[in-house]
């Protein structure tokens, strides 16, 4: 009998989040590209019950050895430099955690595994000598937060990282935001 | 009354100290709380160090400003100088040999630098690289030799920096300071807020972020909450900047060095990454009333260490003070001083701002 004292309005309001959460499947692979080189991120998304998993790739170059396949990466004979981007620097795999998705706002989290510095490669490895930034595995986590509104076949992201209290190797508070279309 | 800017007759260390920096700050509103250090300087280019306040007028825009705070030459000038230890401005890594020679250097330019300073001059020295840490607490030149321990002020204790931090403590550390004010930070200016992100996988795989390059609003956030603090202290920051065209570069997973165009697929990142570190120290200058000392090398970084009290014109100077409220209106105001006595010469260390 208390349901029936809830305002019309919230049970209308109620109706529609749960019609737009439906709506709002973005299962299926998205992609974030820079026109001037071969920087992407791929996520790769699947949705279930309100909840979010999947992947995020990131990569600095394009490697695809053979230009009909269905890699992302491919290896281009015109571009020298970018094939040894692509050789030296892979694109990197990262698992996305506390997937949410609520009408059409979507919210994930991207851990990174930050470093210590020198691991034995000649000094300081992964530590940027230009600018003192981060070295390779074996320091703290860095957490990336994502949040995008969809629209349609595109999502606008905003990425934050904050520092973490007790932790090391980041400075500031980060945010950053870009758009991944839907890839068919 | 007889005004003259920098004309050549002023001695040319003044002439160098007293040059405003003029680079456009970033967005910001509010009072304008402005310090200005002037030189009164006869025919000859000599300082006369016995003026009172009433001896000044300061304009802006033409308008007079009421002088707020006023500090003469004989009240001592209270220095707070702030080395980076961090070591991303030597050429070769982070430690070895060079390392130490060239903080064997920069102690000799210290030591210059204090023996230069008057009994009532007051000095504290930091330190910083991820966090600030007190080298020598704010004393008197009067008493025992100030000393530094160079294994003090060279060792690194941290691979990342942050500026914007330790400006922001910078401000605060002259609560009860009385006389001119200055901080002086050697520093290549590379906060870790503006070097590209650098992420591993749980297989610790480490790709920089291809995001970076892109507008990053959490930075600038913070970047005017520092330009905040310095406008609102009214304190003139120094930089001394080694090498700020050090190539970007990082040792990669495989021992190489890698320029940062060398593992971007964006050409334009490291040419980006120098030009926000070289904006950012403008900024904090410009709106501080200070100035940026870019430094080509190891031998220009000691002379212009040791010869940095004279630049400044260091108890030569009269510290003015005044506030203006008017609105943000991202205009370039001009600063005016003049003296009653005509025949002196007011050289100013800023002949404006932009009111952002």
């Amino acid at each position: 009998m208390k349901l029936c004292k809830l305002p019309v309005a919230a049970l209308l309001f109620l109706l529609m989040e749960s019609l737009s959460a439906q709506q709002s499947d973005v299962s299926g692979k998205w992609k974030w590209e820079d026109a001037s080189g071969g920087q992407s991120i791929v996520l790769e998304l699947k949705s279930a019950g309100g909840g979010i998993s999947g992947t995020i790739t990131m990569a600095q170059a394009a490697l695809k050895l053979d230009a009909d396949a269905k890699s992302d990466y491919y290896l281009n004979p015109e571009n020298a430099t970018n094939n040894m981007r692509a050789l030296f620097f892979p694109p990197v795999t990262f698992r996305i955690t506390d997937g949410k998705i609520t009408g059409n706002t979507i919210s994930f989290t991207q851990v990174s595994h930050n470093a210590a510095q020198g691991n034995g490669f000649g000094g300081a490895p992964g530590v940027f000598g230009g600018f003192g930034q981060r070295g390779p595995a074996g320091g703290g986590m860095e957490k990336l937060f994502y949040t995008g509104k969809i629209d349609g076949d595109t999502i606008q992201f905003t990425r934050e990282s904050r520092p973490n209290p007790g932790g090391h190797l980041v400075v500031g508070t980060h945010a950053v935001t870009f758009s991944v279309t839907r890839v068919r | 009354m007889r005004i003259l800017k920098y004309c050549a007759a002023i001695p040319v260390f003044v002439c160098a100290a007293l040059l405003a920096s003029a680079q456009p700050p970033s967005q910001n509103a509010g009072r304008f709380r402005i310090s200005i250090a002037v030189a009164a300087l006869n025919r000859a280019g000599v300082p006369d160090t016995s003026l009172k306040q009433s001896d000044f007028k300061v304009t802006e825009d033409g308008v007079v400003q009421q002088i707020t705070g006023f500090a003469p030459p004989d009240a001592g000038s209270n220095i707070l100088l702030i080395l980076d230890h961090n070591n991303t401005w030597l050429d070769d890594a982070v430690s070895g040999r060079a390392a130490m020679d060239a903080w064997q250097k920069i102690q000799i330019a210290l030591s210059n630098f204090v023996r230069q300073l008057q009994p009532q001059d007051r000095i504290s020295v930091a330190t910083f690289d991820d966090k600030v840490q007190l080298a020598l607490p704010w004393r008197t030149h009067k008493g025992p030799p100030v000393t530094l321990s160079l294994k003090v002020i060279s060792s690194r204790q941290s691979a990342i920096k942050d500026l914007y931090g330790t400006i922001q403590w910078a401000t605060r550390q002259f609560d009860s300071a009385k006389g001119r004010k200055l901080i002086v930070i050697f520093t290549d200016g590379r906060d870790a807020r503006l070097a590209p992100q650098w992420f591993a996988s749980e297989d610790y795989h480490e790709i920089l972020d291809p995001l970076a390059g892109l507008p990053d609003t959490g930075e600038a956030a913070e970047l005017q909450s520092g330009l905040s603090a310095v406008r609102n202290s009214g304190i003139p920051i120094y930089f001394l900047t080694p090498f700020p065209d050090k190539s970007a570069t990082f040792a990669g997973p495989t021992g190489w060095d890698y320029h940062l165009n060398g593992i971007s697929g964006n050409s334009a990142l490291a040419a980006q990454y120098l030009a926000k570190v070289r904006s950012r120290l403008e900024q904090f200058a410009e709106v501080s009333g200070g100035r940026v000392f870019y430094l080509t090398g190891p031998e220009s970084t000691t002379s212009t260490l040791s010869q940095l009290p004279a630049t400044l014109a260091l108890n030569q100077s009269y510290d003015l003070e005044y506030t203006s409220s008017r609105p943000a209106d991202n205009q370039f105001h001009r600063i005016e001083v003049r003296i009653r006595d005509g025949e002196l010469t007011a050289a100013q260390s800023r002949t404006g701002y932009y009111a952002k």
